[in-house]
């Protein structure tokens, strides 16, 4: 299997719309101890929208209309809710519905859903013996080339934070 | 990035925040460590974090779920101090009769977080005692069928969290093994951590009920805990049976980690 046609996916993305900013800036310390990641996002320009829960409505079930996105993508998620946990994320104490959520907010941003269906179609790949590489990396390589782009075009918000850490699931294991 | 799209007081608002947090500090406190730099992420969020649990743990004393991330939470700002004391250190930002008083006072810390459970979450009556009989392999090197770690739901978690307070365990005394008068009794406690923790990783492993991908969370406190165990035959090759099991899961082995500074061959 080849890397995916690269046309955007039939996901639509849903704008956020919450203008408010309630951004958090730690006070600066003085000392040598601060860590390269502590400059804040204004620092260089770029424009992080804080969440709103109202722009990641939830669906009540859990169970949201994915018909819409390709067969492929279908497939690899339905995979996730049936074989993916919060321990695969390393997290033990999962009381807020961890691995139903992430699937959920994936639908709205394409970097994390393209992140998401790599995580799944990764760790399907690695548990079939006859599973091959490029099965995962093509999804994998989207989601960081949409990442990029987000990170140089476009405004952060909490999907671009969690496309960050997902696509470290898969590099930090 | 994190910390524009948080602040301390709308995180743990929502279950979105809740998750973020859980999951950005795995690989805070991570790179923290492995770059000897302090973590990233402002100890606001952290004490928001727990205050926010031990509200919850005080509303609802009954409840396991909250008194799980109660546990977390509390470990979790442990760690941190860790990978902060150690940064400091190697950084030169600290002298060595201050570092080896924190050692110690971190190591405390670390015992009574231990000791200090909630005994709801070591209720006896959920102690899983019933293995079918089974017994270890000839070759095995821990009883992996022997009760007194493994809990049944809802308070499975307990041998995840008694498994991360080895690999933690193991991992502090031996940032302060350099400076001890004792060494031979530290490296024989990091021993019997190691132990410890392989027995708890083969019991997960051998154990029916255990959830999906505990085992690949496990392979971290695995592959630490193997660095120490003594090296004799037996060991080695079960060590090594393992860490096939590890990679048949997706997992890498590296044939050698450097901890510490120094090069541990498996």
């Amino acid at each position: 299997m080849g890397l995916l046609p690269d046309t955007p996916s039939t996901a639509q993305v849903v704008p956020t719309t919450s203008g408010q900013n309630r951004g958090y800036s730690p006070p600066q310390e003085e000392d040598s101890r601060s860590s390269p990641s502590d400059s804040t996002a204004t620092s260089i320009g770029i424009n992080v929208m804080p969440y709103d829960p109202a722009d990641f409505p939830m669906h009540p079930d859990g169970k949201p209309d994915r018909s819409h996105l390709p067969p492929d993508y279908q497939r690899h998620l339905a995979w996730f809710d049936e074989n993916i946990t919060s321990f695969h994320y390393g997290i033990s104490n999962d009381i807020e519905g961890f691995e139903k959520i992430i699937p959920q907010m994936a639908l709205h941003n394409e970097a994390l859903l393209n992140a998401v269906v790599g995580f799944a179609a990764y760790l399907s790949t690695v548990q079939n013996p006859n599973g091959k590489v490029q099965d995962f990396l093509g999804y994998y390589n989207k989601s960081v080339s949409l990442l990029i782009s987000l990170l140089q075009n476009e405004k952060y918000n909490v999907a671009t934070l969690m496309t960050v850490l997902q696509i470290a699931a898969i590099e930090v294991r | 990035m994190f910390t524009t799209v948080f602040s301390p007081s709308d995180l743990m608002q929502t279950p979105v925040g809740r998750i973020c947090l859980s999951w950005y500090l795995r690989y805070d406190t991570y790179v923290a460590f492995l770059g000897s730099f302090p973590p990233g992420l402002p100890d606001e969020y952290i004490d928001s974090m727990i205050s926010h649990y031990r509200k919850k743990t005080t509303e609802d004393p009954q409840s396991v779920e909250y008194a799980v991330a109660d546990r977390f939470a509390t470990v979790r700002s442990i760690s941190r101090s860790q990978a902060l004391l150690y940064a400091r250190r190697n950084r030169d930002q600290i002298s060595l009769e201050d570092f080896k008083k924190e050692h110690a006072l971190l190591t405390e810390r670390l015992r009574e977080y231990r000791s200090g459970w909630n005994p709801m979450l070591r209720d006896p009556k959920y102690l899983v005692t019933d293995f079918g009989g089974k017994q270890p392999d000839p070759d095995d090197v821990v009883n992996p069928y022997e009760p007194g770690i493994l809990y049944d739901f809802p308070i499975f978690n307990t041998i995840l969290a008694s498994s991360e307070w080895h690999s933690i365990m193991i991992m502090h005394l031996l940032q302060g093994v350099g400076y001890s008068s004792d060494r031979d009794a530290i490296y024989a406690e990091i021993v019997e951590h190691a132990y410890a923790a392989c027995r708890h990783y083969a019991t997960l492993q051998r154990w029916p009920h255990t959830p999906k991908g505990v085992m690949i969370q496990q392979q971290a406190v695995f592959q630490t805990a193997a660095i120490f165990l003594p090296r004799d035959d037996r060991n080695r090759m079960w060590i090594r049976k393992t860490q096939a099991y590890c990679e048949s899961m997706g997992y890498v082995c590296s044939c050698y980690t450097v901890v510490n500074n120094h090069v541990c061959v498996c």
